[in-house]
């Protein structure tokens, strides 16, 4: 085998172990529970839902440049439609765990979902 | 600089515009603006079979010509399209010209992972935010695999000798 070759697949590996470490540190420690969803425009909180006692709505917040119809169903939260050209927010889809941000970078909204463990602390 | 190298430039940037222009049509489902790479397959076989200048001249006209067709000029795309351009084929070059430890696949992967990391960098300080962290292990996993494969297609049409027989041809 040829240095250099054995030298790529080194290197291959050791970022394909890095890789999955990351994955897994991402999958692991996420949260499903008393989940919070906290809506950013220009790095400001303008929203902040309880997804597990909201009812299925859809709402309409003003983002930098347009407009974003946000969507609230089944306790995750989504883009259902937004006034940016390439649309990744609503590619994204509907969120109900931690350690998944939407981002919309066209009208610099962010939602991101946190698991609140506050709320058992208060009622103990 | 002779006829046949301005042409040869030319195709080669056309090519690497086609490329990141059909790119900019997938959807990232991660941070917005993300791109792959694939068009670092032309820049690979500029800097190995033309030059650095050459390939740096490519890259760098690339990132303006695609943000004019696509109208993102001074957004943020073309900001984050530009640091991976810079970031990706400068360690491509200090690779190539002084750490000789990798084969074509290995430069590639590294410049892949040094591409998209210019990206996150950019939209973490333009979006002021440290959460897109979270997309970090997904994105460089998308870089390694695309890494590879431009790795294997830039090869491949090097060991044709397209480039090489008009070099020889045309003495540039």
């Amino acid at each position: 085998m040829k240095k250099t070759l054995r030298n790529d697949l080194i290197l291959i590996g050791v970022l394909l172990a890095l890789i999955i470490g990351g994955l897994l540190a991402v999958l692991l420690t996420r949260k499903k529970d008393n989940l919070v969803a906290k809506i950013y425009v220009q790095s400001q909180l303008v929203e902040e839902i309880d997804l597990k006692n909201e009812p299925d709505h859809d709402f309409v917040i003003q983002g930098a440049k347009g407009k974003l119809t946000i969507s609230i169903k089944d306790h995750s939260i989504g883009v259902k439609e937004a006034d940016c050209p390439h649309q990744d927010c609503v590619h994204m889809g509907y969120v109900s765990e931690t350690n998944r941000p939407i981002i919309c970078a066209y009208n610099q909204v962010y939602i991101i979902i946190e698991g609140n463990s506050n709320y058992d602390a208060r009622i103990g | 600089m002779k006829v046949q190298k301005i042409a040869l430039l030319g195709v080669l940037l056309a090519v690497t515009i086609v490329i990141a222009i059909l790119e900019s049509f997938i959807p990232s489902f991660t941070i917005p603006g993300i791109k792959l790479g694939f068009a670092n397959i032309v820049i690979l076989v500029t800097l190995y079979e033309v030059g650095i200048l050459e390939a740096v001249f490519i890259n760098v006209v690339r990132v303006f010509v695609v943000s004019f067709v696509r109208g993102t000029f001074m957004s943020m795309g073309f900001f984050m399209s530009l640091a991976g351009a810079f970031m990706s084929l400068g360690i491509m070059i200090l690779l190539v010209l002084l750490i000789k430890k990798f084969s074509i696949i290995g430069v590639s992967v590294l410049g892949a992972l040094f591409h998209v990391t210019g990206q996150i960098l950019i939209a973490m300080i333009y979006m002021g935010s440290a959460y897109v962290v979270f997309y970090l292990p997904i994105i460089a996993l998308s870089a390694v695999i695309t890494g590879v494969i431009v790795g294997f297609v830039a090869g491949a049409i090097i060991r044709t000798g397209v480039i090489k027989r008009q070099r020889e041809k045309y003495n540039f």
